[in-house]
């Protein structure tokens, strides 16, 4: 299997689309966005991917985080002088961003910004898009849409265009995955491949067991029946 | 006004953000190629940026680095070989 081939999976080309939809919006719609799944499904991936193509930040946020930390690290990423009270680095950040020539925060982790109901951090966050309307993406875990949804003078900021919710890997996915594979690997071992491994990683391991099998056996591709067959004995 | 990104920044906030990571992963995002991200390795250790975790032996995609210095924002080395702090 060729090496590090960035495969364009359903979700990496959803978050690309709802990156540049939030960026080319006019100036006084909303552009709050939010990204979440569970874990494994290439979530962090995608997006940095997507960071690699737009010239945006981003923040993986922490357990101890406050609201203090949230700003003195945007600064921290437009090269801004953190010191100061936190209201200072407010301002500052709704002064010096827009100049900065970042196109985007995303901010990874994000249930983080949300501890025990209290809900300053990401108060802070829709404080900082109000004030100068720059997409703000949030990325987390299934519970983020539903702790947001909580507060619906928040959740009404993010448009439900902007909502992503990452799905397991599909057979469309599994399929471009086995494209890349040295060896030919039949529809009805796909399907099987993507009803068995929504995970990324694990899927990649199934493509690569598939490889090896073929180099073995001296075979050109492999179909569901011989991969069983083979893969037990 | 947007400013375009370098592959160098792009490949260097990666690192940033990972603190550790496998060069496999940096070049699959940043599409560098093996030529420039040796290069641009090199200066980096050189620099005292990154450190090598894996065995001399290990093919370049599957060594893992570790950022030592992860408060430069801007790539700290340019593409002559230089260093430059920020």
């Amino acid at each position: 299997m060729k090496n590090n081939i960035f495969v364009q999976t359903e979700n990496f080309t959803q978050i690309l689309e709802l990156v540049n939809r939030m960026e080319n919006d006019a100036l006084s719609s909303e552009k709050l966005g939010l990204v979440y799944g569970n874990f494994g499904v290439g979530k962090t991936f995608a997006i940095e991917k997507v960071l690699n193509e737009k010239n945006g930040i981003m923040l993986t946020a922490q357990a101890h985080w406050s609201v203090k930390n949230v700003l003195q690290n945007i600064l921290i990423e437009i090269c801004e002088p953190t010191l100061g009270t936190t209201n200072d680095l407010f301002e500052r950040v709704c002064d010096t961003f827009p100049s900065s020539g970042r196109g985007v925060i995303v901010i990874d982790e994000a249930d983080f910004l949300i501890k025990n109901n209290h809900y300053q951090m990401i108060e802070v966050i829709r404080g900082i898009h109000d004030k100068i309307h720059i997409p703000i993406l949030l990325v987390g875990m299934e519970s983020l849409r539903a702790r947001i949804q909580m507060r619906p003078h928040l959740y009404s900021r993010f448009p439900d265009a902007n909502i992503v919710n990452v799905k397991p890997l599909g057979i469309k996915d599994i399929e471009t995955l086995a494209s890349f594979a040295d060896v030919v690997i039949e529809t009805d071992l796909v399907e099987h491949i993507a009803k068995t491994k929504a995970n990324f990683r694990e899927a990649k391991n199934v493509i690569k067991k598939c490889e090896n099998i073929c180099e073995l056996q001296d075979l050109d591709s492999l179909d569901l029946r011989t991969f069983s067959k083979l893969h037990k004995g | 006004m947007r400013i375009r990104k370098s592959k160098r920044q792009s490949a260097w906030e990666f690192m940033r953000r990972n603190q550790t990571f496998s060069i496999g992963d940096v070049m699959m995002i940043t599409q560098m190629k093996e030529e420039s991200m040796r290069l641009f390795l090199r200066q980096l250790v050189r620099a005292a940026k990154v450190k090598c975790l894996s065995k001399r032996n290990v093919a370049l995609k599957k060594k893992r680095y570790l950022v030592l210095d992860a408060r430069c924002v801007v790539c700290p080395v340019n593409s002559q070989g230089g260093n430059h702090e920020t």
